[in-house]
């Protein structure tokens, strides 16, 4: 399962909305998430990937979707 | 369906700060959801439809006892056709060029009513401004915490607009077990919210002195934010606490507020510590009962205001991370052992100094998709909740789609009228910063 499949599961279950109706490409506050919720994913990219992004300062457009979020823990994986 | 529903640690506290709250004010845990609406509601229809809506959900029309295992639950009567008493609908009426502060100043007295008022954890006032109506939807904690309230009044509206004379079908309730054991569990989830609890007391937190004179009174004031506004209040806690950290920002201009207010009455400061509630439900439709725990924020009286806004949602963060409001809904459960009555006398007592400075809450917009009701335009939604005794002071925050509202509360045996209205402008500077 790709990163972006994961985190789409993940909020999938905490909106109680299947997964086929969330966008990935649409702003997570769009999704109905709010600071509680998305504490909760960065908790999980914590515990899943080892990444404190609450720490990094990460730019808006680098967090603010599903699909940027997937691509910013790839690019923090790399080497 | 099941009649007997076990109430979580949560629910206890409620009923506990029920309790409190008849003794030190002579009312129960009551809070409000205000609808209002750009033209004249038929009181009349809306009415009945809340009748027959109520008589079809008897878990309104339930009590609270000891199960045989000890342990409180809620009981539901057996029959939904039985003798109830109407639900009270009380209709008032201002004059049209009535300030906003003296709506919010009358809607408040529908909060003062006594607990236990027979058959009625719930009551609407329908409050008439010129053309315009305010319909509150008044609800006991104990039933409801704000969005679950939320959610109800939703699919009462949503009845009543079907135009439906036929009661709505009985509701099934999602049964809650007693939660008994493991009691391990709970005792190392209790060692952990007290660590936290003393970690965070290294700075005497500062609490709100009780004032010699107390009418046991409330008083209310509404900030709200139209959409330009509120966009421009997001980007700002974009910018101090990061995207979507509405909350901790929140917090920290609450803070901001509170303490220029202080700084003026000269109080001796040591640090802050704000209990902010957190959601806890596991699914968005749970509507009955509370799914809340709670995230404490705290900070050195001393430190750079600047610095709040991000340092809440660090804390925010770790708290998440160290299950803290998982551990406080845990740890809660062992309350259940002590009765209310006691509890609530605790709680302005001995644990007054864990309640915190002050609180904040963001309750919620489940109601953000009500655009017309009875065929008048909905203009806002917010909610007025009273505030337990201790502190004494909270924040509360909802949105209502592209908009938010912060309600302040206080109780009058901390902050005076003057003293509250100081607080108040504060908070308005700080959450509208002129020119901005």
């Amino acid at each position: 399962m790709s990163v972006q499949e994961e985190l789409i599961g993940l909020v999938a279950d905490m909106l109680d909305i299947p997964r086929d109706t969330i966008d990935p490409e649409a702003p997570l506050h769009t999704l109905g998430l709010d600071s509680m919720r998305l504490v909760e994913i960065m908790v999980f990219i914590e515990t899943r990937y080892g990444l404190d992004l609450m720490a990094d300062n990460l730019k808006r457009e680098e967090i603010a979707t599903l699909s940027a979020l997937a691509q910013t823990i790839g690019n923090k994986q790399k080497p | 369906m099941r009649r007997v529903r076990y109430l979580n640690g949560m629910d206890w506290v409620v009923t506990g700060l029920m309790h409190e709250l008849w003794q030190c004010a002579g009312t129960g845990n009551w809070s409000q959801v205000v609808v209002q609406l750009a033209g004249e509601l038929d009181d009349e229809a809306f009415c009945a439809a809340v009748q027959r809506f109520h008589g079809a959900h008897p878990i309104l029309q339930g009590k609270t006892v000891r199960g045989w295992q000890l342990a409180p639950c809620w009981i539901i009567p057996r029959s939904r056709h039985g003798h109830r008493p109407p639900i009270p609908y009380v209709r008032r009426s201002m004059p049209a060029d009535t300030a906003m502060e003296n709506v919010v100043r009358d809607l408040q007295h529908a909060l003062m009513l006594p607990p236990g008022y027979p058959g009625s954890y719930t009551g609407f006032t329908s409050l008439r401004r010129g053309g315009e109506t305010f319909l509150a939807f008044r609800f006991d904690h104990r039933l409801f915490d704000a969005r679950g309230a939320e959610r109800f009044l939703l699919a009462l509206i949503e009845y009543a607009e079907s135009g439906s004379h036929a009661p709505p079908p009985p509701q099934t309730h999602v049964a809650e077990s007693a939660h008994l054991r493991p009691w391990k569990e709970k005792f190392e989830s209790g060692r952990r919210v007290l660590q936290v609890l003393r970690k965070q007391r290294v700075h005497t937190p500062f609490r709100l002195p009780r004032r010699a004179t107390s009418v046991g009174a409330f008083r209310f004031s509404l900030l709200a934010l139209d959409s330009e506004q509120t966009a421009r209040l997001i980007d700002r806690a974009y910018e101090q606490a990061g995207y979507l950290m509405l909350t901790p920002y929140v917090v920290a201009k609450a803070l901001e507020a509170v303490d220029a207010f202080l700084r003026t009455r000269r109080e001796p400061l040591a640090g802050y510590v704000i209990p902010c509630s957190t959601d806890m439900r596991q699914s968005p439709s749970d509507a009955y009962f509370n799914h809340i725990a709670l995230t404490c924020f705290s900070t050195a009286a001393g430190a750079d205001p600047t610095t709040w806004a991000s340092l809440f949602a660090r804390q925010f963060y770790e708290q998440t991370r160290d299950r803290m409001p998982s551990h406080f809904e845990n740890a809660w459960k062992l309350a259940r052992i002590l009765p209310a009555s006691v509890y609530g006398t605790l709680m302005s007592g001995l644990f007054r100094d864990f309640a915190g400075s002050f609180s904040v809450a963001n309750v919620g917009g489940g109601l953000s998709d009500l655009t017309s009701m009875g065929g008048c335009h909905v203009r806002n939604v917010f909610h007025m909740p009273l505030v337990p005794p201790a502190p004494g002071l909270g924040f509360f925050l909802n949105s209502w789609q592209e908009r938010i509202n912060l309600t302040l509360v206080s109780f009058d045996a901390v902050l005076s009228a003057a003293e509250h209205d100081d607080v108040f402008r504060h908070a308005v500077n700080l959450f509208l910063p002129p020119g901005k």
